[in-house]
């Protein structure tokens, strides 16, 4: 972990962190610039391809609700180079731990979820953008209630090259989210739909408090073979069941039996919306 | 649902007379049943009644040697899978069916397209190569490109899908799913499949035409597929790939006569006929509603084996029952339709048993048979796609 010391020479102070994962150490801090912001500081000798594609990604879609990038760049402390990237602040809490304390959350919160993730999946496809790990974990909820998708980190531009080896059995995901497309590394199968099967998933679990791939698995292998079974209950619900059979719709483990695309998915969510949610 | 007439051994005088009585009327017409000059008086003939056609070039097995379809211009004589790629032979394959199709004044094109028993690069490569080349020639109507399954194809989901997936890529307007498969077939799967295959194509919003079809097949109406495609004898209410090899094949169930009874989706052969004839319920097998001229004489109050209710008449009642209850098939919603569906199972179900109470049976083409494979067709179609079948309608 960087010293915080050096971020003072950057222009941060107060730095707090937030989280450590995989690559990255994630802060908050005070900008003189930018004010309260988030900064990601880089662990050294990582590939930065994924990182530099997920800073073009957001940096070239400013329509996308995610949190901004300020600023980006290296610098050098203890006589070690890191990369640095200025973000946005979002006053908040991510998804997960949301719903690790209400168990459940509501039909009306899940219909704004399912308007504004799919509005973000609508212009990623327009872009031929996959982001590929939506998940609670990726998805902010700001104290105002807002949903903001976050983590372009293997976001893949469907007119890119791919980053991952053809030959992998298996492609980058988090498994537990992921249709078995992308598990399978069938890259040419990947697009919106891949992001639609895991925003409807995602609403599965707020509705019913627990992901159906991995209920009563006790490891990864079992959980894939569930979801290349493609088996999970339906819910119900007497006055939310448009919305359900969207939810259901989605998740088909073919992604041939969902919508067509994200634009035909929010065209049809719009209805279901105004019809249910408008107004709750 | 429309029905169009499938045409096979002996229909053209069939065909005349139906789309004279419907005012309308679409033939598949068939290369390996009919000479070019018979075609060119042929379609003429349908023209002045009001009839429309389609051509299928029949390219099912390219290697086959049945005398009548080698001898047309569109025939691939000289077949090499490799002369496909070679500039010039399919250009000049391709001008042939453009100019049948402009002598047949057909309604579109189908595209032909050998028999898939693989969903592999090969085929898709195939496919596409015969798309690319209708692209550039056949472009003054629609298109329709022939998806010819296997039964072992049909059978799996996983090449359904596949195929659903692929077919997004190509451009064309419609399909004309061939599948193989004996009449009344008794795997669930395959009529699931096929339900599952031509709702995922008309949820790209393309035609969907199912040759080589029967009764089985009204319940596609349900995938919203706008016509299936039937015949005469049982080599073309299903489909071979042999047939294209067998000129013998025509004369297949010629022996028995069979009668069509709508309300039990089933057929009846005269043995079954004379017993009701004897239990005195004969009239419990007329269809409900109104009836047609070609069985009057079965229900005039004689023994059925001693009145001549013989092929023809048994082919054109098949025929004309079975376009009504395609137009009949589909509703204004997909709930409807698959409500409507339900009923009909169910109903025809019943009808089976009651009839079998009063002593009559029959037990080769007996749509209790298939009830299952009806009804999990209808459930896994509401299952898979309902949600979407539902919205776009």
């Amino acid at each position: 972990m960087i010293d915080i010391s050096c971020l003072e020479e950057i222009g941060l102070s107060n730095p707090i962190v937030l989280k450590e994962a995989g690559q990255k150490v994630v802060y908050k801090a005070a900008s003189d610039e930018f004010g309260t912001v988030a900064v990601k500081v880089i662990k050294p000798n990582q590939n930065t391809d994924r990182i530099f594609r997920e800073i073009d990604i957001i940096q070239n879609k400013p329509d996308i609700k995610t949190s901004k990038i300020y600023k980006y760049d290296t610098l050098t402390c203890d006589k070690i180079e890191y990369l640095y990237i200025i973000e946005e602040f979002i006053d908040g809490g991510n998804l997960r731990d949301y719903l690790e304390e209400l168990g459940t959350i509501p039909f009306e919160e899940v219909c704004k979820f399912l308007q504004t993730m799919l509005g973000t999946i609508n212009i990623l496809e327009k872009s031929s953008i996959v982001h590929r790990d939506i998940k609670p974990e990726n998805i902010m909820r700001t104290v105002d209630g807002e949903f903001i998708l976050i983590d372009f980190g293997i976001a893949r531009d469907l007119s890119k090259t791919s980053l991952t080896a053809t030959s992998s059995p298996r492609g980058p995901a988090t498994t537990i989210y992921a249709p078995i497309e992308q598990i399978d590394n069938d890259k040419k199968s990947i697009d919106s739909r891949t992001d639609l099967y895991s925003v409807c998933l995602v609403a599965y679990e707020m509705i019913c408090g627990s992901n159906p791939f991995v209920d009563g698995c006790q490891n990864e292998l079992q959980v894939i073979r569930k979801i290349d079974k493609g088996v999970f209950k339906y819910l119900e619900d007497k006055y939310f069941d448009e919305m359900l059979e969207f939810i259901h719709t989605n998740m088909n483990r073919h992604k041939t039996r969902r919508s067509n695309s994200a634009k035909e998915a929010k065209e049809w969510f719009d209805d279901i919306y105004k019809k249910l949610c408008k107004g709750l | 649902m429309d029905l169009y007439l499938q045409l096979g051994h002996g229909m053209m005088g069939y065909c005349e007379e139906l789309i004279t009585t419907w005012g309308e009327g679409t033939v598949i017409l068939s290369p390996r049943d009919l000479t070019e000059e018979q075609t060119k008086k042929f379609t003429k003939k349908l023209h002045k009644i009001n009839g429309k056609t389609l051509f299928d070039p029949q390219y099912y097995n390219p290697r086959a040697e049945h005398h009548k379809l080698t001898q047309w211009s569109h025939w691939l004589s000289d077949f090499n899978t490799s002369l496909f790629y070679e500039n010039g032979f399919l250009t000049e394959k391709f001008n042939a069916i453009k100019k049948i199709n402009d002598y047949c004044q057909t309604e579109a094109y189908i595209i032909p397209s050998p028999l898939c028993d693989e969903v592999d690069k090969y085929w898709i490569q195939e496919q596409e190569l015969f798309i690319n080349k209708a692209i550039e020639l056949f472009n003054d109507k629609e298109k329709y490109i022939t998806l010819a399954l296997s039964f072992d194809i049909l059978v799996d989901e996983k090449a359904i899908e596949k195929i659903i997936d692929i077919s997004l890529q190509w451009d064309v307007e419609g399909y004309y799913i061939v599948p193989e498969g004996q009449y009344l077939e008794d795997d669930s799967y395959w009529l699931t499949n096929l339900a599952l295959l031509s709702a995922g194509l008309k949820l790209q919003n393309k035609k969907v035409i199912v040759g080589y079809s029967n009764h089985q097949m009204l319940s596609l109406a349900c995938a919203n597929v706008d016509a299936i495609a039937s015949g005469t004898f049982l080599n073309i209410r299903s489909f071979s790939a042999g047939k294209f090899d067998n000129p013998d094949m025509d004369s297949v169930s010629r022996r028995s006569v069979w009668y069509y009874c709508p309300q039990t989706l089933s057929e009846y052969g005269k043995r079954a006929l004379d017993k009701a004839y004897d239990y005195n319920v004969l009239d419990d097998l007329k269809p409900f509603g109104t009836t047609n001229k070609y069985i009057e004489i079965l229900f005039k109050g004689a023994q059925p084996s001693t009145v001549k209710f013989g092929d023809s008449l048994a082919f054109k009642h098949y025929l004309l029952t079975l376009k009504k209850q395609c137009l009949l098939a589909k509703k204004d919603t997909f709930e409807n339709t698959l409500d409507y569906h339900q009923q009909l199972s169910d109903n025809a179900y019943e009808q089976i048993r009651q009839l079998e109470k009063k002593g009559v049976r029959e037990r080769k083409r007996s749509f209790s048979d298939i009830v299952e494979v009806y009804q999990d067709a209808l459930f896994k179609l509401k299952k898979e796609r309902g949600a979407l079948l539902k919205r776009k309608w």
